[in-house]
């Protein structure tokens, strides 16, 4: 029974984890735009699905509400507003060889350093934490970083609507 | 149960492919797309250290809610980057940013 339950969880990892590399893939080689972003939706969807499976039921919502709803729905105003389906090249050939050294350098370190640190593979049962802890812990020990980051996020929207407002007197705003 | 060093390597290879799009795309809204990609790939890192870790109640929490404003500063970011990317094309015409050479000398 155990060893069923182990399978599953298993089987289960690898699929949401190669659906998620495959769909990153695709958002960066993608010659089509809208075909990226909707990869980026299948990015962040199994993402969440990963969330749930780390036991952060609450991020997993956020992920979907915020990222899932709102952020590719942003994308694709975007895609539309700026008429991009006449882009022939989207991808800079002088800078590509450069970018997979880049990133292929900085995996290497990535894995190396995560294979050497001692602490992470101590020990392998999940916590659990209730939502009611999660909130509770927010709005006490973190009340005033929070307030802060929903002022940072309001005034970052008021900027971007007075960023793309056209007046009414032309060009000079 | 699946071993935590998996999420941490499955987060490194997410991260590297946002990185390899920042550096490789000419338009700048792919550009965004990519690091999307990137700060998503911090997020499941910090998950999984949370989910994983040998401390109390309240450094899951830390790990959490770390995350959540990880997320918050996200939004922002895409936000003002969004309204950025219009602005330019309102002005240029054109989102390329091989065009962007304003200030290179």
């Amino acid at each position: 029974m155990i060893e069923n339950s182990n399978l599953a969880s298993i089987i289960i990892f690898y699929v949401l984890a190669i659906t998620v590399i495959a769909s990153a893939i695709g958002v960066v080689t993608s010659k089509n735009v809208m075909l990226a972003c909707l990869s980026l939706l299948a990015v962040l969807l199994g993402i969440a699905g990963l969330f749930i499976f780390l036991a952060a039921e609450f991020l997993a919502l956020v992920q979907i509400l915020i990222y899932g709803g709102t952020v590719v729905t942003v994308i694709v105003f975007a895609i539309i507003l700026t008429n991009l389906k006449d882009f022939s090249n989207l991808k800079s050939t002088k800078q590509a060889p450069f970018a997979i050294l880049a990133c292929t350098a900085a995996l290497a370190c990535l894995i190396i350093g995560i294979l050497k640190s001692p602490a992470l593979s101590a020990k392998l049962e999940l916590n659990y934490i209730s939502l009611t802890f999660l909130g509770r812990y927010l709005f006490t020990d973190w009340a005033i970083p929070f307030e802060l980051a929903s002022l940072v996020l309001l005034i970052a929207l008021i900027g971007a609507v007075l960023m793309v407002k056209t007046s009414k007197e032309g060009e000079n705003d | 149960m699946i071993d935590p060093i998996h999420y941490q390597i499955l987060s490194a290879i997410l991260f590297c492919i946002g990185l390899y799009g920042a550096l490789s795309r000419k338009s700048a809204i792919l550009i965004l797309l990519s690091i999307e990609i990137m700060l998503n790939a911090v997020n499941l890192h910090l998950i999984s250290l949370a989910a994983f870790s040998q401390f109390s109640q309240t450094q899951v929490a830390l790990g959490q809610s770390l995350v959540v404003f990880v997320i918050t500063i996200a939004a922002a970011e895409l936000a003002l980057g969004v309204a950025i990317i219009l602005r330019i094309y309102k002005n240029k015409s054109s989102i390329d940013t091989d065009n962007l050479n304003l200030l290179k000398w």
